[in-house]
């Protein structure tokens, strides 16, 4: 079972696979020198992008110290492919939130078109109930006056 | 499957995760998404496949759509690296995008670390060795902070 401090290896396999051509392969030993250096890599990121948070003096790790870190420790052409990633997620999420929207508008009017049927149910049952009552209680008037 | 999900509850609860515990979540409906999609959205994928092309070279042109890159979604779990980076005492609260942006660059970093290394094969062997990756690392100035973690074997 793999431990919840390390990356999935089946993932990891498949990012290294995907970097290689399709006739080659990778040894064992390979895919755990990579898998030590994934997570190398994402605490020196760290490291690097909180001290230049904390220069600032924030507390919080935001995208734009990650991009700073990036430069400082000449990975500087990983930056612009990361600014494309985030633009696209966003607008991503942006579509996503207005399907959502839309989907419970309708949702809303739809609901909003079951209460009315039902209210106009409701007003033709008593309609009925009120006519059925009268139509009653003249009858027994002239009943009464027969005798 | 479970574990995933309990992990992303747990984050979610801590930090200002929730877009991320969404994300986890969006990834898995995405695999299955994946499955029941064939031709309905090609148009769009089209465009998903050349914008992660910028972002990121992959070999998946040869047709095979089965690994359809999952739009701009990461491949790597953001909870667990998450985890990973709240693993730094220096660390108390991190933002989505931060934690976006180190996952995507974890992916971009071990696939510059490995085409750096294949080159060292001169393409001619067919098995990526541990000598190349750690030569690799011995020749890139960028790469010596895995120094330690990835040392040149010294014979005994």
């Amino acid at each position: 079972m793999s431990e919840n401090s390390d990356l999935p290896n089946a993932i990891l396999a498949r990012i290294i696979k995907q970097a290689l051509p399709e006739n080659v392969q990778i040894a064992n030993e390979s895919k755990l020198a990579l898998a030590k250096a994934a997570k190398v890599w994402i605490h020196y990121l760290t490291a690097c992008s909180i001290d230049i948070c904390q220069n600032a003096g924030r507390s919080t790790l935001s995208g734009k110290d990650v991009i700073a870190a990036l430069d400082e420790i000449d990975f500087s052409q990983f930056i612009e492919p990361l600014e494309e990633f985030i633009a696209v997620t966003k607008k991503e999420k942006e579509s996503k939130e207005k399907e959502n929207k839309d989907s419970k508008e309708k949702d809303t009017s739809s609901k909003d078109k079951d209460s009315k049927d039902n209210k106009d149910k409701d007003s033709k049952d008593s309609k009925d109930k009120d006519t059925t009552s009268t139509s009653t209680s003249t009858s027994s008037s002239t009943s009464k006056d027969k005798k | 499957m479970t574990k995933k999900q309990d992990e992303t509850m747990n984050e979610a609860d801590e930090d200002l995760a929730d877009d991320t515990h969404d994300e986890e979540k969006e990834d898995e409906m995405d695999v299955e998404k994946d499955e029941e999609e064939t031709g309905a959205e090609d148009d769009d994928e089209d465009e998903d496949e050349d914008e992660d092309n910028k972002t990121s070279t992959t070999n998946t042109t040869d047709g095979k759509k089965k690994i359809k890159k999952k739009s701009v979604n990461t491949h790597l779990p953001v909870a667990r690296i998450r985890r990973i980076i709240k693993s730094d005492k220096d660390v108390k609260l991190i933002a989505n995008d931060a934690t976006l942006l180190i996952t995507k660059s974890t992916e971009l970093f071990l696939d510059f670390i490995v085409r750096e290394s294949y080159k060292k094969t001169t393409g001619k062997r067919k098995i990526l060795q541990y000598k190349d990756i750690a030569s690799t690392v011995k020749e890139i100035e960028s790469l010596e902070f895995l120094s330690d973690i990835i040392p040149p074997k010294v014979l005994t």
